[in-house]
């Protein structure tokens, strides 16, 4: 048996008799994604329901507005007074009324008005920011018509209409289900923890004394070293294994395509194996590594939004998010799952890596604080 | 016979803390060799660097003829390690700490099957051998650590302080097992800071201090460095200048006082003793207790470096 496989084997022999394993690796992720998918599951599958009524003076705006509404799956429908509109607000058929006057071509800026209750809440922020818009299109007919002088140009009346359209917008790019994100940050979160604890054994065994012991051995220290790397790995994805399926099975989740399932696996794993050696070279015993790894790992999957959806978009906190590798792995695993591309999915999961290998590299260049050679 | 270790020069700065100062010994087989100094002293640096554990910023180290650094792989072959944790897998047994440690060895199954058997026979470990090293005491846990270091049939065998924090029963039981590992033609290299324990085991000491070996030789040559001194301990309650008045008693090398401690080092201390004692009486002291003892290493130690082993 070559040593690198010895060490391997006795790493995972203590990784399954002390528990951690089961504990880090399985049973938590899968219980804390079955309690969270019951309790915050459907919050995160919600979408925007309103209904609204649409009176118009203009005779044109109308009908665009509301089909257009209504293509957005927000209930709409034209009726034919301020007063109509107002009885049907006041009796609660309807969560606002849009009231558009007739169009003063010659005049001033025609007020696009929004009548509701004032506790409505955001379906009436909703429909003021649609009569913003419409007055926005209504204001850009009247200067057209002022300009030219030519009352025809009122017919491009229409052209208000793409202007209220409203996208409901979950994660982001991503099309997970509120069952399957769960599944996922969670299996992601207790990921590291679980590797970072595999990987961070060497600090254990350099503390205790058995490193030192197994670095007198008539081996190369490499295969010292890559024996204690393969436990973390297999550790890692055989976790990951047993949630995708568990998941799959119990709990309905979607992990996608099995392929991408595994090189996005693969490429957490090598982040979290990175980090953990990482780690591992910046301090001086097993609790310390303990306590340190926790920290990043938790601070690094809030980022990265193991606990709640990131909506990807510009801005610097959606690039504060990709110093995740969390973000990168839910983010492919969005793409796996839904219409992404199986590019698109080895892209993140190579971002992912990329975490690992610049991390590993790192502690590469310290390993003497990690294996105690000085 | 050739010396199964040599070390030369050997040499380590930490930053701006010079621990180890050109220190050298040999030892050859069958020899047990002790490294007797204080706390800091620079033993376990010294062993580390003879064990290729840490890079050296000078010295040789030739192990069985072989020369040993941080990069050597089979030359380590000839060296067994016992350092001064309990350098043990909790969570295995026994028999498969012995196990692994013998086939990341190299030991084929039939050799380590038999030397896992004598090496519990040894230590007196093989009726707990089916259990959990976590459900030892910590003497047998200590048992279990030198068993390892001896499993794969080494030359030199290297032992770092393996009585620390250990009860005096299991102090014994490894005592024994160590000296009877140099009548099988064993090396080691025994690290301490207990006098008794080198008196005990050791053929030949080097005492060591602030990183520099400062005396070598059998116990005998070592004592024989101070003459022929006896150590009086005086147990004293109260008094002033009590050392200064027995130092000035005939035939009283040298007195020094720590707490209520007297240490006084004289040729023939019985002749001496009833001038000691009438001095610390005029000193205003009283005596609660009087040892004699006749020159040990302790004593040696004192005289070389003007401290006890234990400070």
């Amino acid at each position: 048996m070559s040593p690198t496989w010895l060490l391997t084997r006795k790493d995972l022999t203590q990784r399954l008799r002390d528990r951690s394993f089961i504990i880090l690796g399985i049973v938590a992720p899968f219980f804390v994604a079955f309690i969270l998918s019951l309790v915050a599951g459907p919050a995160f599958d919600q979408t925007f329901e309103a209904t609204y009524v649409v009176v118009d003076g203009t005779g044109l705006a109308g009908e665009g507005l509301v089909e257009g509404l209504t293509d957005s799956g927000i209930e709409a429908a034209l009726v034919a007074s301020e007063a109509d509109a107002r009885t049907a607000v006041d009796d609660g058929a309807a969560d606002a009324a849009i009231i558009i006057p007739a169009l003063d071509p010659f005049g001033a800026p025609t007020p696009v008005s929004v009548y509701g209750n004032a506790d409505g809440g955001f379906a009436l922020n909703v429909a003021e920011s649609i009569a913003g818009s419409v007055a926005a299109g209504l204001d850009q007919v009247r200067l057209a018509v002022a300009v030219t002088g030519d009352p025809a140009a009122a017919a491009g009346l229409g052209a208000v209409e793409p202007a209220v359209a409203v996208q409901q917008v979950g994660a982001g790019d991503q099309v997970l289900d509120g069952t399957t994100y769960l599944a996922v940050g969670m299996s992601i979160f207790f990921l590291f923890f679980s590797v970072q604890g595999s990987i961070l054994n060497i600090v254990e065994e350099r503390t205790n004394g058995t490193l030192p012991r197994l670095l007198m051995a008539p081996v190369g220290r490499g295969s010292i070293l890559l024996g204690k790397t393969m436990s973390s790995a297999i550790t890692g994805l055989v976790s990951m294994a047993v949630l995708v399926v568990a998941t799959t099975l119990t709990l309905g989740a979607d992990w996608g395509p099995w392929y991408g399932t595994v090189v996005l696996s693969a490429g957490a794993v090598l982040a979290a194996m990175g980090l953990g050696a990482l780690i591992g070279t910046f301090t001086e015993n097993a609790e310390q590594a303990s306590q340190f790894a926790g920290i990043v790992a938790t601070v690094f999957g809030l980022l990265g939004g193991v606990f709640f959806q990131i909506t990807s978009g510009p801005g610097f906190f959606d690039l504060v998010t990709r110093l995740s590798p969390h973000r990168w792995v839910l983010d492919g695993f969005g793409a796996n799952a839904g219409t992404g591309s199986f590019g698109e999915v080895l892209a993140d999961a190579a971002v992912t890596a990329a975490f690992g290998i610049v991390f590993g590299a790192w502690a590469f260049a310290r390993r003497s604080r990690l294996t105690g050679v000085v | 016979m050739d010396p199964v270790l040599v070390a030369t020069g050997l040499t380590k700065r930490f930053d701006e803390r010079l621990a180890v100062d050109d220190v050298g010994f040999e030892i050859a087989p069958g020899e047990t060799y002790g490294l007797l100094g204080p706390n800091g002293a620079g033993k376990t640096t010294s062993i580390s660097m003879i064990c290729g554990l840490l890079r050296r910023d000078a010295g040789e180290v030739l192990v069985d003829g072989k020369p040993i650094d941080v990069s050597s792989v089979e030359a380590r072959a000839a060296i067994g390690y016992v350092p001064q944790e309990i350098a043990v897998y909790p969570d295995l047994t026994g028999r498969e700490n012995l196990q692994f440690f013998g086939r990341l060895q190299g030991l084929d199954k039939d050799r380590l099957d038999r030397r896992v058997d004598e090496v519990l026979e040894t230590v007196g470990l093989t009726d707990r051998a089916r259990d959990k090293a976590e459900e030892y005491s910590g003497g047998m846990q200590r048992r279990l650590n030198i068993g390892i270091g001896l499993l794969h049939g080494p030359k030199l065998l290297i032992l770092d302080e393996p009585t620390v924090g250990v009860d005096p029963q299991s102090r014994n039981a490894i005592l024994d097992s160590v000296a009877a590992l140099g009548h099988h033609g064993l090396a080691v290299l025994y690290t301490t800071h207990y006098m008794e324990e080198a008196e005990r085991l050791c053929d030949r000491v080097g005492i060591i201090d602030e990183g520099r070996i400062v005396a070598e030789g059998t116990r005998r040559e070592l004592t024989n460095l101070i003459g022929s001194v006896d150590t009086v301990t005086v147990e004293i309650v109260g008094g002033t200048d009590v050392a200064e008045a027995v130092a000035a008693v005939d035939g009283v090398s040298s007195a020094t006082l720590d707490a209520d401690q007297l240490t006084v080092l004289a040729p023939r201390a019985g002749a001496a003793l009833t001038g000691i004692l009438d001095a610390v009486a005029r000193s205003g002291a009283s005596v609660r207790g009087v040892t004699l003892q006749e020159p040990d290493l302790e004593a040696v130690f004192l005289h070389l470096t003007g401290k006890a082993l234990r400070d």
